[in-house]
């Protein structure tokens, strides 16, 4: 089985959890008041039930549809695969450290813990590069919204310091 | 005053000028980056409009669009890896014109084709939309139904073979547009007892994280296996002798095809260019289409900037997103909180009328932008990826928390890039969920709207203009799927199966 169909697999059985889940809330929802409204579950309980169908139809995809051929081949190396989930969870992982210490770091420190945290979980190793992109970059960011946009991004006692 | 003079006054402002010199000039830079989309450069930057007035804030998101497909044909051409979906059909023609060390001839062509086409498309835009806009005053709520239903269907259907995958990614956008309030009597749905729901999830900070967090993610987890891309020698930017005459033809044709699919809501510059690129070699009976042959790049670049054009009349006439990168158009305009529909035609002249007169103008701008820098476009093509992803992230971060200075947009936007990773993954489009969640809550308060007026009956559906939509919007998912699975049965789907196609 492919990544690919493993990764459809999955979207297929949230999608199917995700109409039953609709379809119990919207039962509890009140009849329309006006006359001729079908009220605030019409719409919900069509949704689940498309839903559920289209979810049923990716999950025996491979059973009712006849495997169509294989695509042709770039200069004849094989198809490539998706790269790992484990960076992509890392970057995820450091993108709500980050924007949680926001918080309380200020937005300076928290955007250089991103940036660094999201190079090295891109292959970056050179730390010459990664330090420049972490000194360079968030204060740039900050600078603009603060005063081209007039957007205030969070503050901490870095901002504190430089403003 | 008629709106052309309001919208010409408006776009003529030092504001509104310097707003579409900034955004080409962006949009170029950002589209000779290989794996950065219109969409999410159009995404990251709408933040940047909200504290700009309604018409430079357009103008600096249109400079950005176009200039992102023009430059989206630079490493497509130099190293096979469209910048943008749209230039997937400019490789074709454009690579073998590199490995005959025409690179820099491909480049020009490239430039010229998409002005060209930019100029035709936004020219038909100013012809029809005016009068377009006229009709659909007469839509009442049983016309606006038929449309967004529809129009959801015709955007599904051009998933090119993925049918059912296109239509789980709308309506899952549908289910995400359901969270807050009911548009007709105010009944909580899905909103969990939290307050921060109750006016449902900010469209903005899921179209961030869809298009600019989801893309970073996918780029980073296949960054490891991708690494120094050679940058082949560009040679002359000469366009050759009798160029004109070469190319004038297949350039006129594809302009005009890329406007009209650009009309159908949902298809892009990717269908676009396609469709031209295989009308123009069959019209044209050349062996050498797919071999470097310079029509071909003209057909593909000029076909996918007229789409641009052709995709805004939905946008601006009926208020529903001609592709992904309209969408959040939509976005910007109702931030400052006006509704795009045929009553802007009238409400606001100065956006619609300065929108289409600002289109000529970015296209204008892009001819010396894009020649002062046709030496140092190529360079950009090696920019240190390891670098870029997460400076999109953040961007996109920064983006969603300015929109309400609230952080929790930003996990909106993080949960989306997630769920956007996880569908590009298992071969989803992301076009449909975002459209989805534009049409959802408008085909639902339109249908109730409906259903009160008529006091439950559905004799409206059998009104002319509803059955006319339906006729019209059928006919369109007829040819789409006719036009699409020809277009991929060609060599230019072998392109295809290398593109990031899907992922806009």
């Amino acid at each position: 089985m492919t990544a690919e169909r493993r990764s459809d697999l999955g979207i297929a059985g949230a999608t199917l959890a995700l109409a039953a889940a609709i379809a119990a809330t919207a039962l509890t929802f009140p009849a329309g008041q006006q006359d001729g409204d079908p009220g605030a579950a019409l719409l919900p309980l069509l949704l689940a039930a498309v839903l559920a169908v289209l979810g049923a139809t990716r999950v025996l995809a491979p059973l009712v549809v006849r495997s169509a051929p294989p695509p042709p081949e770039a200069d004849g190396g094989p198809e490539e695969e998706p790269g790992p989930v484990l960076p992509v969870l890392g970057m995820l992982a450091v993108g709500a450290v980050s924007v949680w210490a926001m918080s309380w770091v200020g937005f300076v420190l928290g955007a250089a813990l991103l940036l660094v945290g999201g190079a090295l979980l891109s292959g970056e190793r050179r730390w010459s590069r990664i330090a420049l992109l972490a000194v360079l970059v968030p204060p740039v960011v900050y600078a603009l919204f603060m005063w081209a946009f007039e957007l205030r991004l969070p503050t901490g006692p870095l901002e504190a310091v430089l403003l | 005053m008629s709106g052309w003079l309001v919208g010409l006054d408006a776009v003529l402002s030092p504001d509104a000028i310097l707003m579409i010199v900034l955004g080409v000039g962006t949009g170029i830079v950002v589209g000779a980056l290989p794996g950065l989309t219109a969409t999410m450069a159009v995404a990251l930057l709408l933040p940047v409009t909200f504290t700009l007035d309604p018409l430079p804030g357009m103008m600096l998101l249109v400079g950005v669009y176009g200039g992102t497909l023009y430059a989206g044909s630079i490493p497509a051409i130099l190293l096979r890896a469209p910048g943008t979906p749209s230039a997937a059909a400019t490789v074709i023609d454009g690579y073998p014109m590199t490995r005959q060390g025409k690179a820099g001839q491909a480049l020009s062509i490239s430039l010229v084709a998409s002005v060209v086409g930019g100029l035709t498309g936004t020219v038909l835009l100013a012809l029809f939309a005016p009068q377009l806009a006229g009709v659909a005053l007469t839509f009442g709520p049983p016309e606006y139904f038929m449309v967004s239903v529809l129009a959801l269907a015709v955007i599904a259907s051009i998933s090119a073979g993925k049918l059912s995958k296109g239509l789980v990614s709308g309506f899952l956008g549908v289910a995400i547009g359901l969270v807050g309030m009911d548009p007709i009597e105010g009944f909580p749905r899905f909103t969990f007892g939290t307050t921060e729901l109750s006016a449902g999830i900010p469209f903005i900070a899921v179209l961030i994280g869809l298009f600019g967090v989801s893309e970073a993610l996918t780029q980073i987890a296949g960054n490891r296996r991708r690494r120094g891309a050679e940058r082949p020698p560009v040679g002359s930017f000469s366009l050759g002798r009798g160029w004109l005459r070469r190319l004038g033809p297949a350039t006129g044709g594809s302009s005009l095809m890329g406007f009209l699919i650009g009309l159908l809501p949902g298809t892009g510059g990717d269908v676009a260019s396609y469709f031209a690129y295989n009308e123009t070699r069959r019209w044209s009976r050349k062996g050498s289409f797919g071999k470097g042959e310079p029509a071909g790049v003209a057909s593909a670049e000029s076909a996918n900037s007229a789409s641009t054009s052709g995709s805004m009349a939905p946008t601006l006439v009926l208020g529903i997103p001609g592709d992904s990168v309209t969408a959040i158009l939509i976005g910007a305009i109702t931030v400052h909180g006006l509704q795009p529909g045929p009553q802007l035609f009238e409400g606001a002249p100065d956006l619609v009328y300065g929108t289409m007169i600002g289109l000529v103008l970015m296209n204008l701008a892009m001819l010396p932008i894009g020649l002062l820098g046709i030496r140092l476009w190529p360079r950009l093509t090696a920019a240190p990826t390891t670098v870029l992803w997460p400076t999109v992230v953040l961007l996109s971060l920064v983006g969603a928390f300015a929109l309400r200075l609230n952080l929790v947009d930003v996990a909106i936007a993080l949960a989306a890039g997630a769920l956007g990773f996880v569908l590009t993954r298992g071969g989803y489009p992301l076009a449909p969920m975002v459209i989805g969640l534009i049409l959802g809550p408008m085909a639902e308060s339109n249908l109730r709207l409906s259903l009160i007026i008529s006091g439950g009956s559905l004799d409206w559906l059998a009104r002319p203009i509803p059955i006319a939509v339906m006729a019209v919007i059928v006919a369109a998912i007829v040819l789409t799927k006719l036009s699409t699975r020809r277009a991929m049965a060609t060599p230019a789907g072998t392109a295809a199966e290398e593109t990031p196609k899907d992922r806009d």
